[in-house]
């Protein structure tokens, strides 16, 4: 996203153009969070969310330090009131005699090889920062062809096939160039152990 | 590699699963790969990287952001930080059902956002489940866009004059010829038939409808005594300021009419500024009558809008000063948007119709777009079928009900 949408001064100055410009990426990244898919909210649930962490966001504006912790609060806002809105929603379904808990469908998730349960649940504001920093740095040493693949494969679901069509690439080119970024990314994971066994044990989980 | 981007068969995974007991230093490895990749898949739309830009937000949304951030920032300077939001103890917003929109100074106080979905619950949820279609006879089957000469609709035995919105009732009988294309609204999408062809409306029907229909195939689609039941249009006004009709909301053109409702003997001062950047200079044209054509204006002939933008136009009753002659409403270009010129007469109510099935609604559009059509069709039934639910989320209370009363004297009829 465009570092100039967000102008962290002017938002805890409280101006208004400085909020409407830095709207679209606080709304991109609270609706990721709200959209986890092993969350499962309905799509106008996560847009009801979003706009609700974003307004529980303005209130802790001023304990913010820099734009990565901006956007880690947010993620952290968003995904605790995502699943507890989840939590909510699953309660609400006793009447039909279907009662599910968020874990319960998590477990069945992770077994089907879906996404495991948000990782935000479990990690700090101050650890998503630090791991927003290292994600950054080490897709700085990546080509941008290659950053957009793995971004399009992990953040927008395309498979490698469709993303080799779309590139003018074979599959296994696109397999070998994912692969070939997220062992940087392993690599630059590797010289925080700490954050990498939170995340290790968070998977197990 | 195939088990990462997840396409690797069964016996793929089983064999790579045997590998990795085999291997311990495979299994670490593999781990940690996983956890690159779920920390990416997570936290990567918050790393700053270039080729990665937001989606554009619409007006409503911008709206009902600043309005949530403003009560924050209230609330802040007044009691410090609110309680955590409870869902066990908080009941859910509940959306507004009805087709119109509450009137501008109520949609602050409300949430335009909401509203807007109120009308998608209203009109895909409630009025679906309440008015399934009946299928009477004069339920539309489907509508005209654009009509190619030869072309010929017959009803009952006899054959009907066409036009680019007439309606298509299940049985009438088309005759496309040969050569000629000819296109069809329904509530499937959009239908083209190549000439030779004759065949029945309800042949059009080739798909069946979404699950969740669109506003707009809601509005074309149900019995007009369905949609008139089901648009009870809420208390509150928008007689104060100037009602602007396009462009609202957002508009997927860079030299939107502007169509406002005037009174005779009046004219009025039109400034848009870029909202996204104070330094650019605004478009100003002075002493007009409603509608004017972007292009018209021979300053802003060069200068289209910027795509993606953020706009405000502010109307002014020329030489009036009092703070109640003049209106601002704020409305945002698509990504998408171009400077195509005005539809013409056969293309504009498949343009409304486009306008009315966009994502997000673009309502200011569905009203630039009826307004190319004839005067004669302007007041017909598909273009006030689309105007009733133009108005309707617009708040503009007296158009809607002057569309939704010919509708009705139409009916009786």
């Amino acid at each position: 996203m465009s570092e100039d949408t967000i102008h962290l001064e002017s938002l805890q100055a409280g101006e208004q153009a400085a909020w409407t410009r830095a709207f679209p990426a606080l709304m991109e990244i609270a609706l990721h969070a709200a959209r986890h898919p092993a969350i499962g909210l309905s799509e106008s649930d996560a847009q009801e969310e979003a706009v609700r962490a974003i307004s529980e966001l303005a209130e802790q504006i001023g304990t913010v330090t820099t734009r990565n912790h901006l956007m880690a609060l947010l993620t952290k806002i968003t995904s605790n009131n995502a699943v507890s809105c989840a939590r909510h929603n699953r309660a609400g379904i006793r009447d039909e005699r279907k009662t599910e808990s968020l874990e319960q469908r998590q477990a069945d998730a992770g077994d089907a090889g879906e996404p495991p349960p948000p990782l935000a649940a479990s990690l700090t504001a101050l650890e998503i920062t630090d791991l927003v920093k290292l994600i950054e740095r080490a897709l700085a040493g990546v080509s941008e062809r290659d950053r957009r693949l793995l971004r399009e494969h992990l953040l927008e679901g395309k498979t490698p096939a469709e993303l080799a069509c779309a590139h003018g690439l074979t599959a296994e080119g696109v397999r070998s160039a994912i692969l070939r970024t997220l062992r940087k990314l392993r690599l630059a994971l590797k010289n925080n152990p700490r954050l990498m066994n939170e995340i290790r044990d968070h998977l197990r989980y | 590699m195939r088990v990462l981007t997840g396409d690797a068969t069964a016996r793929e995974k089983a064999e790579f699963e045997q590998a990795l007991a085999q291997n311990p230093l495979l299994r670490e490895e593999f781990e940690e790969l996983k956890a690159a990749r779920e920390a990416f898949r997570e936290f990567g739309p918050l790393a700053k990287t270039p080729e990665a830009a937001p989606a554009p937000l619409t007006t409503e949304q911008f709206q009902r952001l600043h309005q949530a951030v403003a009560q924050s920032q209230r609330s802040r300077r007044a009691d410090g930080p609110r309680p955590r939001h409870s869902h066990a103890s908080e009941p859910r917003r509940n959306f507004l059902p009805s087709l119109v929109s509450l009137p501008r100074e109520r949609r602050r106080l409300a949430g335009m956002w909401a509203a807007a979905a109120a009308a998608i619950l209203l009109a895909g949820g409630f009025l679906v489940t309440r008015f399934l279609p009946s299928a009477t006879d004069t339920t539309p089957a489907a509508y005209l866009a654009g009509v190619p000469a030869g072309l010929e609709v017959r009803r009952a035995g006899q054959s009907l004059p066409v036009t680019s919105t007439t309606a298509l009732l299940r049985g009438d009988r088309i005759t496309v010829p040969a050569g000629a294309g000819a296109q069809f609204i329904t509530a499937g999408g959009l239908v083209r038939k190549t000439g030779p062809a004759i065949f029945q409306a309800r042949e059009l029907i080739t798909t069946s409808p979404p699950a969740k229909p669109s506003v707009a195939q809601t509005v074309l689609f149900q019995p007009l005594q369905a949609v008139l039941a089901a648009t009870i249009p809420v208390t509150g006004r928008n007689g104060a300021g100037i009602a602007l009709h396009t462009p609202r909301g957002a508009t997927a053109s860079l030299t939107p009419l502007i169509l406002w409702k005037s009174a005779p003997g009046k004219t009025w001062d039109i400034a848009i500024t870029d909202e996204f950047n104070r330094n650019t200079p605004p478009w100003r044209t002075t002493a007009r009558t409603s509608p004017v054509e972007f292009t018209s204006v021979a300053a802003w002939k060069t200068r289209p809008l910027d795509t993606n933008g953020l706009y405000k136009i502010t109307l002014r009753e020329t030489g009036n000063s009092s703070p109640f002659a003049a209106t601002e409403y704020t409305f945002t270009t698509l990504p998408t948007a171009t400077s195509r010129p005005t539809a013409t007469f056969a293309e504009a109510f498949l343009r409304a119709w486009q306008a009315a099935n966009s994502d997000p609604l673009r309502l200011g559009d569905i009203l630039a777009a009826l307004a190319a059509l004839p005067p004669e069709l302007q007041d017909a039934e598909p273009a006030l079928r689309l105007k009733l639910l133009a108005y309707g989320q617009l708040g503009l209370q007296d158009d809607y009900d002057a569309a939704a009363t010919m509708l009705r004297t139409g009916v009786a009829r």
